[in-house]
């Protein structure tokens, strides 16, 4: 029997504290690399589950697992890939003033061999946008699915409520999964590059290759993804033997290291911001001088290094780091001073505001007391509220706090400033923004949309809302034999339609 | 029959103070699934669509008159509530009933032979301290650590395949029984030894020692009568309490019961899944109370003749 040090630290989940007892830290993680995987073999991967609530449609289940694996059971018509946008189902789209015309890849087989159609893509943009889906898409804001028109089996028009330059990066960025015409949820057809055999809610999904899949077929004949809600079991999953892949581990796994095992980053351009949106509609932070003073006065680093550890790096106010469109600018440096002077001109001194926060992901309410105290040194008090997840989104709590601990992937700015000014108390509501968002979502010319975006992010760098201090490394465990894990748009949920052993 | 009655009332009363005291919960299943960005006019939307904007009185009536047909309301998720706990259910049962198999013998060996000799007494009474001080998740980890990392004797994740029992992998349900079975010992233990050593210095003992009873006579004539109604109340009270209460339990070791599933339902604010667990979980506590006062008439005759 071998019982080290090491292993009761990690299974404590106190691997932090291996470097403050002298002990070597863990292996600094190694950069996911898409290896090719050998043909044949099983992938067993455990990802963070939804429990009975999971769920095979994909507008029904809202947990990484249910992302994971749907990912894998449907395609959707274009996909993103880093900040690319790529064809899947669609080869094409036309846009227009008021519609975009779609054409589709031919010779597309379902799961149960039917043809795919455009019949197919109408009926699931309805079924997608439906209120009666448990998690539907946003496109219904941008879409009018009521009125989309088949024109023949591989093309149709999709009527838009308002004017979308890129509709193939909203295809892409936003969810929508195609399922077939007449897709109840019951069972799951897809077009993807698995099919499922067995598939229980919150235990696991077995699912062996669809030979026919458009892309060519996977490497590896199964795949089976395994459902636990508890970080330590799944990293025991892993160093056990149970499973051969962990995704989103905690940091401090990562500090002591898995002797025998890889623990993976899906790098610098895959990182997930962590920061606070601040309510700009009401006192103090509708005036642009508070707004600044918070940002000058956090400490990024030490933000970094006691709730991210350490892996990642300091943010620069923006959001969607890594996106297509994103511009990086110098991070603010911290200036006691200058943030005093700006909550004194402000006359915020010894002013007290509330920060809301709930553990939705994990660092939030470390990060919020944190900032709590670094900007006592700048004469605010913040009050951090500290509520369940359940209750962390009630509107008129939100719209009652003075700032909400936030966080985002690397998504399109299309959908996270969507989000984010479709919400009053979130939204900055300043006019050169919402003109130059406005013109980024219109217009349909690559290089507009470019410099419009460019000018939202001046005015979000300059006097935004958004305090981003941090962008966190996404983590993963693995065996080493793994490979082809691609860590696309959403590195919590990597595609693992090309993944198998090597 | 009288007792059954009582229980049927404080069943309703049960169900209504679960309906409507989960329902004051902060927390909100709309809001908790579409985020902090969904506009009021979808959160409204959604909300009608699951019946949330009616009077808590209206929605309490459906969902009884749901209830007795057997109907447990849609989650939050749009499943069905029954079908999300159809398996689980079961699963915890399980996993509660292998406990109480090995509680039972054990908790009552051990703790006649703790009240019987000193020198066990104090090994015994200081290991149930111990096991009572330290939480549940302590015990998950240290055994954890011990036969899945180290010696990998047992999974260290509860794994069971699609479609199967654990009981078609009994390994997976080693460590979590074990788990389980250490902390309900511990409690076990101390209240069976206090109500033995109370009976073994008891006049009643010592007029038997003196008239020459044997170690077995005072053990079947005196301690099993006077301790078995105290013990079957523990076994009763605990064994209901690791249906509901092995929450952590299951969350460590990824068992799939009801536990994790009140977790996660509590986390996402999934009303009508909280409301029904809680419902179930009251209705066996409330059961096991019955037969455990059912049992202590049984077992003491004073009390069978007193009625």
């Amino acid at each position: 029997m071998s019982l080290n040090r090491r292993d009761v630290l990690r299974l404590a989940g106190v691997g932090a504290l291996l470097t403050a007892c002298g002990g070597a830290p863990g292996a600094a993680p190694v950069q996911n690399a898409v290896v090719e995987a050998r043909r044949g073999g099983t992938l067993r991967a455990v990802f963070t589950g939804g429990g009975a609530a999971e769920s095979i449609d994909p507008f029904a289940g809202g947990s990484p697992v249910d992302f994971v694996r749907n990912d894998v059971i449907y395609d959707a018509l274009f996909a993103l890939r880093g900040a690319a946008v790529e064809p899947a189902l669609a080869l094409s789209v036309t846009p227009g003033p008021s519609s975009f015309e779609l054409k589709l890849r031919p010779d597309v087989k379902w799961h149960d061999g039917k043809a795919f159609t455009a019949e197919d893509v109408a009926y699931s943009l309805k079924y997608m946008c439906s209120p009666d889906r448990p998690y539907p898409t946003q496109l219904g804001a941008y879409f009018d699915v009521a009125g989309v028109r088949v024109v023949d089996p591989l093309t149709l028009v999709v009527p838009t409520s308002r004017p979308v330059g890129d509709p193939a990066l909203f295809l892409a960025a936003f969810p929508a999964k195609i399922v077939p015409n007449g897709f109840t949820g019951a069972s799951a057809v897809g077009t993807g590059p698995y099919r499922v055999t067995a598939f229980e809610a919150g235990r696991e999904a077995r699912l062996e290759r669809f030979e026919g899949h458009w892309a060519g077929s996977s490497p590896a004949d199964s795949l089976v993804l395994l459902s636990l809600s508890d970080p330590a079991a799944k990293v025991n999953a892993v160093s056990t033997g149970q499973a051969d892949f962990a995704g989103d581990i905690p940091f401090t796994t990562a500090k002591t290291g898995v002797p025998g095992f890889e623990v993976r980053t899906a790098g610098a351009s895959a990182r997930t911001s962590f920061g606070f949106v601040l309510n700009a509609t009401k006192a103090p932070f509708n005036d642009p001088r508070a707004r600044r003073a918070v940002r000058l006065g956090i400490d990024r680093a030490a933000l970094v290094n006691s709730v991210l550890l350490g892996y990642g790096t300091v943010g620069n106010d923006l959001l969607c780091a890594g996106a297509k469109y994103f511009t990086a600018r110098e991070p603010l440096k911290r200036d006691v001073d200058q943030a005093r002077k700006l909550v004194s001109e402000a006359g915020l001194s010894g002013a007290s505001v509330t920060f809301r926060s709930a553990e939705w992901e994990i660092g939030y309410n470390a990060s919020t007391q944190l900032v709590a105290e670094q900007l006592k040194d700048i004469g605010l008090t913040v009050k951090p509220q500290i509520v369940g997840p359940a209750e962390f989104f009630e509107p008129s709590a939100v719209a009652a706090a003075d700032a909400v601990a936030f966080s985002s992937g690397p998504s399109a700015l299309a959908v996270i400033y969507g989000r984010i000014s479709g919400f009053p108390p979130l939204a900055l509501g300043d006019k050169e923004f919402d003109t130059a968002f406005g013109r980024a979502i219109a217009s349909a010319s690559e290089a507009e949309r470019a410099s419009a975006w460019e000018t939202a992010q001046n005015v979000m760098y300059d006097r935004g809302n958004t305090v981003v201090w941090g962008l966190a490394d996404v983590l993963s465990l693995a065996r080493r034999e793994v490979a082809g894990v691609d860590v696309r748009d959403q590195p919590k949920y990597p595609y693992l339609g090309k993944a198998g052993l090597a | 029959m009288r007792e059954l009655l009582t229980s049927l009332g404080l069943l309703v009363l049960l169900s209504f103070a679960v309906f409507v005291g989960v329902d004051l919960l902060p927390g909100d299943p709309v809001t908790a699934r579409l985020g902090a960005t969904a506009s009021p006019a979808r959160i409204a939307e959604v909300r009608a669509h699951l019946g949330l904007d009616r009077p808590v009185l209206e929605r309490y009536g459906s969902w009884v008159v749901g209830v007795l047909q057997g109907d447990l309301g849609v989650s939050a998720s749009g499943r069905p509530v029954a079908s999300m706990l159809s398996d689980r259910v079961g699963n915890s049962v399980l996993l509660s009933v292998v406990t109480l198999v090995l509680l039972v013998p054990l908790s009552f060996g051990l703790a006649v032979w703790a009240a019987w000799q000193r020198s066990a007494d104090r090994v015994i009474s200081g290991g149930a301290l111990l096991l009572v001080s330290v939480p549940e998740f302590v015990v998950a980890g240290a055994l954890v650590l011990v036969f899945a990392v180290s010696l990998r004797w047992l999974p260290a994740v509860s794994l069971v395949p699609v479609g199967s029992s654990p009981l078609s992998t009994p390994s997976v349900l080693v460590l979590p029984v074990l788990s389980l079975l250490l902390v309900g010992l511990a409690y076990a233990v101390r209240v069976i030894r206090s109500s033995a050593v109370g009976v073994l210095a008891s006049p009643h003992v010592e007029f038997m020692w003196l008239n020459g009873a044997s170690r077995r006579d005072v053990l079947r004539q005196a301690v099993l009568p006077a301790v078995l109604p105290v013990a079957v109340q523990v076994w009763l009270v605990t064994g209901v309490g690791f249906v509901g209460g092995a929450v952590l339990v299951e969350k460590m070791f990824g068992y799939p019961g009801i536990g994790e599933l009140l977790v996660s339902s509590v986390r996402t604010g999934d009303l009508p899944v909280v409301q029904a667990l809680v419902l179930i979980i009251g209705a066996a506590m409330l059961g096991a109370l019955v037969l455990a006062d059912w049992a202590v008439v049984l077992l003491t005759p004073r009390l069978r003749v007193a009625r």
